[in-house]
């Protein structure tokens, strides 16, 4: 009995060590500091990468643009993801190491990171990855629609997101006011005709 | 590479880049009878500037124009290198630009070169310069403007 109440301490001991320090207050700024550069990485990542396209096939385009993002996310995202995983871990290993020097628990404090600090950061990370990429691929289609059917007197803004798609605001070059908002729904599709779009400048 | 080509720029405060791209490429080929004036007219310019598939048909009737297929992002820029580099053909392309404001608009370009295969030569009628950009960022801009590209023969 004696053995396996040791064997147990064994274990829980460590992790009650790991625990303490993920707990104190210099870990959890590091965490949120951590946090807070890796989602300005992202935006950096993202807004910078010329290899994005715009999704200009309808098979692309198809489920949200799912194809699209999936191609997107197996090329750039995944990579620049385990990059800033590789960097999070070995800096938090580093950093507990350096309070509490124990060879032995690197493992297990390895574990306990990637489980207890990136996993939560990297759902929050594709997520904002998501709006980040759908907002692009919008508004690259309500601007190549804007440059067949009008010209370049009309700019695009940032795209807003509603129950059944996207609203995209325009506005005139020349004076900076706006100029409508342009109709898209879920798969990109601009849900106004150019006509009908060129009646509603007047 | 093409040479000589015409430094040309967009009137101030206008949305003529279109014609002003369309003027360079008829001053290289020797045709100096268009005025802007009456280029907008033909591209049938508006108060939003030239929608892309009115401006080709107005061309069509006063010029030979060829027009790029819709394709791939890859056939796109090759067929953008065999005009400029094997063909000696300047061609013009509507990019996407950003304002101050980070709203994005279309902006005709005329291209006239690849440098070294890696980055593109073109002529900008907003300054009326050379600008250039690595290949991966035009190609970008190129398609986020649509992937419109065409080429105008007096």
């Amino acid at each position: 009995m004696s053995t396996v109440v040791e064997f147990a301490q064994e274990i829980t001991a460590p992790m009650s060590v790991i625990g303490n320090w993920l707990d104190n207050a210099e870990t959890k700024n590091r965490v949120e500091r951590l946090t807070a550069d890796s989602l300005t990485d992202l935006e950096a990542f993202i807004s910078n990468d010329t290899d994005i396209l715009p999704p200009r096939q309808a098979w692309e385009r198809a489920d949200g643009f799912a194809a699209w993002r999936q191609n997107y996310a197996i090329r750039r995202l995944n990579p620049h993801l385990r990059e800033n995983r590789r960097r999070i871990v070995e800096e938090l290993t580093a950093a507990f190491r350096a309070w509490y020097d124990d060879k032995t628990l690197d493992r297990a404090v390895h574990n306990l990171i990637e489980r207890l600090v990136w996993s939560p950061l990297e759902v929050r990370l594709r997520q904002r990855a998501e709006v980040l990429l759908l907002a692009y691929a919008v508004r690259c289609l309500a601007l190549m629609w804007i440059s067949g059917h009008f010209g370049e007197g009309l700019g695009v803004g940032q795209p807003k997101r509603t129950e059944s798609g996207w609203l995209v605001p325009l506005v005139r070059r020349k004076t900076g006011e706006p100029a409508g908002t342009l109709p898209l729904d879920e798969q990109g599709e601009i849900l106004v005709s150019p006509a009908a779009f060129r009646e509603s400048l007047k | 590479m093409i040479d000589d080509f015409p430094l040309i720029r967009q009137s101030s405060g206008e949305n003529d880049c279109l014609p002003a791209a369309v003027e360079a490429i008829l001053l290289w080929n020797g045709v100096a009878e268009y005025s802007r004036t009456e280029i907008a007219r033909i591209c049938r310019m508006t108060e939003e500037g030239c929608a892309w598939y009115d401006a080709v048909e107005g061309l069509r009737e006063h010029f030979d124009v060829e027009e790029f297929p819709a394709s791939d992002a890859d056939t796109l820029m090759d067929t953008l290198y065999d005009a400029v580099e094997n063909d000696e053909e300047p061609v013009a392309v509507r990019i996407a630009v950003a304002d101050f404001a980070g709203d994005i608009y279309g902006h005709a370009v005329v291209v006239v070169g690849f440098v070294n295969e890696e980055e593109i030569r073109y002529m900008d009628p907003l300054p009326g310069q050379w600008r250039t950009l690595p290949r991966a960022a035009f190609r970008q801009r190129w398609l986020q403007g649509g992937g419109f590209a065409l080429i105008v023969r007096p």
